[in-house]
């Protein structure tokens, strides 16, 4: 009995230093994880959930006929580094899965393939026939831009708590037809965090 | 015996000191002369000091990336800088001055700042180095008010000692020093960032906000003028340069006589000049560092003022009564004493020893120069050391 203990009392301390991989397909288990100040999974997938669906719901699809969405700039207007991809990718995803709109990948340079292979049409080691034929490019018709904004603010906490800031992210989009120039949908979703420490690195 | 043990330790201990301020001198020495030596531990291996230090040397061998990450360390290191005066005094009190970790100034986090937009910008990041400008504005605003709240306690603190009052007076009074914590070089690289950003509404807010730094930079006040308008400047080159070394830190010691114990010594860390003065023609004063670093300093060196010459009394006290005792540990506790003292008596005479002591901007318009750019040059002792452009999108 006495071995035992130390041996239980040891292998429950190792286990407290341990790695945890958290299942994202376990809906417990992502509601479990660490809260922390900075913006993370979670945020990144509610908040693009919540602006899909209300991007969907709000009709500005119906107002163009096959609409091809061209990803344009997403201001990081935070104290915090993050690639606004997180973002943006998932809403694309939810988007294309939804057979509403196409993405055009190529307009914003973000796929640089499209021109390389239009760049081998004078290429005698290339089959022309593999070749795409001029004027095949589809252009947006929509285009898609927003901002991302944090604020903090100082609470007046008690002598204990570690409470101290409050930080509010805003996420704000924007639609655009680019026919008319016209914003056909427009939202934004806010995160607010309060803890210890506003994150500013 | 004992008296040669306590002389042998106090030689020793008094050597860290001197050790501090060897390497500061060789590093000036080195940069004075284009050298940087790079530290090749990993950053998060790195103490505060050397992290600043070399940030900065990667930044001058053009190694902007890994600058930024040796920045960034720093900053998530230091995330409450405006308790700094707390923790600083907290540890100085326990193990002295110069024992503890280097506790950075406020003005060492704005530089950080400063110098991580130069490596974004040199990497073309404009969206990160929108996210530092944020940053540092959040910081300089926190600053500001803690720096408010300091100078308050230590009015109140320092009111109890008259003659340490006099003797930091004194000791200050040919200092030129600001009302609050700032750095007009940082503002207006932050606006020229907007200005040429198309960002007009920040770019008014920062111009505006350096131009009451400095308020007779006429080239903060051309690019604010600009900025009212909603007019990006064309063919525009701004030239940053800094010139020669801000106040380096050495240590001082002196007495006070106290009728209860006799006379009391205690250590003071003394600010001193660098005599290099560079006025590039037609460039005006965009940043007195020395100015930027009495401010701040004239209040740590109440704290300090007050922590040393308390402590040193103290433990006066604790020395005599251990010398004096008749127990038969008496002598090791005596010498036990001596090396308590002299360790915790160490004042911190470490500084961020690279900054400058002047920054001075100079803008030109060239008709000939198709886009807007932006240079930064390094004067030591007259010699340029490093000079980078930057194209401006």
């Amino acid at each position: 009995m006495k071995k035992i203990i130390p041996i239980m009392l040891g292998l429950t301390l190792c286990a407290c230093g341990g790695v945890r991989v958290v299942d994202l397909d376990n809906e417990k288990e992502v509601a479990a994880m660490q809260d922390v100040m900075e913006l993370e999974y979670r945020d990144w997938t509610n908040t693009a959930e919540k602006m899909t669906q209300s991007m969907l719901k709000s009709g500005a699809f119906r107002q163009v006929k096959n609409p091809v969405i061209a990803i344009g700039n997403i201001k990081n207007d935070t104290q915090q580094r993050f690639d606004t991809d997180m973002l943006t990718k998932k809403i694309r995803t939810t988007l294309l899965k939804s057979g509403t709109a196409q993405i055009a990948t190529n307009f914003s340079g973000e796929d640089t393939t499209t021109e390389k292979m239009r760049s081998m049409r004078t290429n005698a080691e290339y089959d022309q026939e593999t070749i795409a034929k001029t004027g095949t490019l589809v252009a947006p018709n929509m285009s898609l831009s927003g901002k991302m904004l944090q604020r903090n603010l100082k609470l007046d906490s008690g002598w204990f708590s570690s409470v101290d800031t409050r930080t509010e992210y805003y996420l704000q989009l924007t639609l655009t037809d680019l026919k008319t120039g016209l914003s056909v949908w427009e939202d934004e979703q806010p995160i607010i965090k309060e803890g210890d420490h506003a994150p500013t690195w | 015996m004992r008296k040669i043990i306590c002389f042998c330790l106090l030689l020793f201990l008094g050597a860290c000191a001197s050790t501090t301020q060897s390497y500061l001198d060789n590093v000036q020495n080195n940069f004075a002369n284009a050298k940087y030596e790079i530290n090749e531990t990993p950053v998060d291996k790195q103490n505060n000091i050397d992290l600043l230090i070399n940030g900065i040397a990667l930044f001058h061998a053009d190694k902007y990336e890994q600058s930024d990450s040796a920045f960034e360390e720093f900053n998530k290191r230091n995330l409450d800088e405006t308790s700094t005066s707390i923790s600083r005094e907290a540890a100085g009190l326990l193990l002295g001055g110069g024992v503890n970790s280097y506790k950075p100034y406020m003005m060492d986090s704005l530089f950080v700042s400063y110098y991580q937009i130069w490596d974004l910008l040199a990497m073309h990041d404009w969206s990160n180095a929108r996210v530092v400008i944020n940053q540092s504005y959040e910081r300089q605003k926190n600053m500001s008010i803690e720096y408010k709240k300091m100078i308050e306690e230590n009015k109140n603190k320092i009111s109890e000692y008259t003659e340490l009052n006099e003797f930091i007076d004194k000791n200050t009074a040919d200092w030129l020093a600001f009302s609050d914590i700032m750095n007009p070089a940082l503002m207006y690289l932050s606006g020229i960032y907007f200005l040429n950003d198309g960002d007009f509404d920040n770019a008014t807010l920062y111009l505006k906000r350096a131009s009451g730094m400095v308020p007779e930079n006429n080239f903060i006040k051309q690019d604010l003028k600009m900025a009212e308008k909603h007019t990006k400047p064309k063919n525009t080159t701004w030239q940053f340069i800094e010139t020669g070394f801000a106040p380096r830190l050495r240590e001082e010691n002196t007495g006070l006589f106290l009728p209860t114990l006799g006379m009391v010594y205690f250590s003071f860390s003394k600010p001193y000049l660098n005599s290099d003065f560079t006025q590039p023609n037609n460039a005006e004063m965009l940043a007195n560092v020395d100015a930027m670093f009495m401010t701040e300093y004239r209040e740590y060196q109440t704290n300090e003022i007050l922590r040393s010459f308390t402590s040193a009394a103290s433990k006066t006290a604790l020395q005599a009564s251990m010398y004096n005792s008749h127990s038969n540990s008496a002598p090791i506790l005596g010498i036990l004493s001596s090396i308590y003292t002299v360790a915790s008596s160490n004042t911190d005479v470490r500084t961020w020893a690279t900054l400058p002591k002047y920054i001075f901007v100079l803008r030109t318009s060239e008709s000939s120069n198709d886009k807007n750019n932006l240079i930064y040059t390094r004067i030591i002792d007259g010699k340029i050391t490093d000079n980078k452009t930057i194209d401006l999108k």
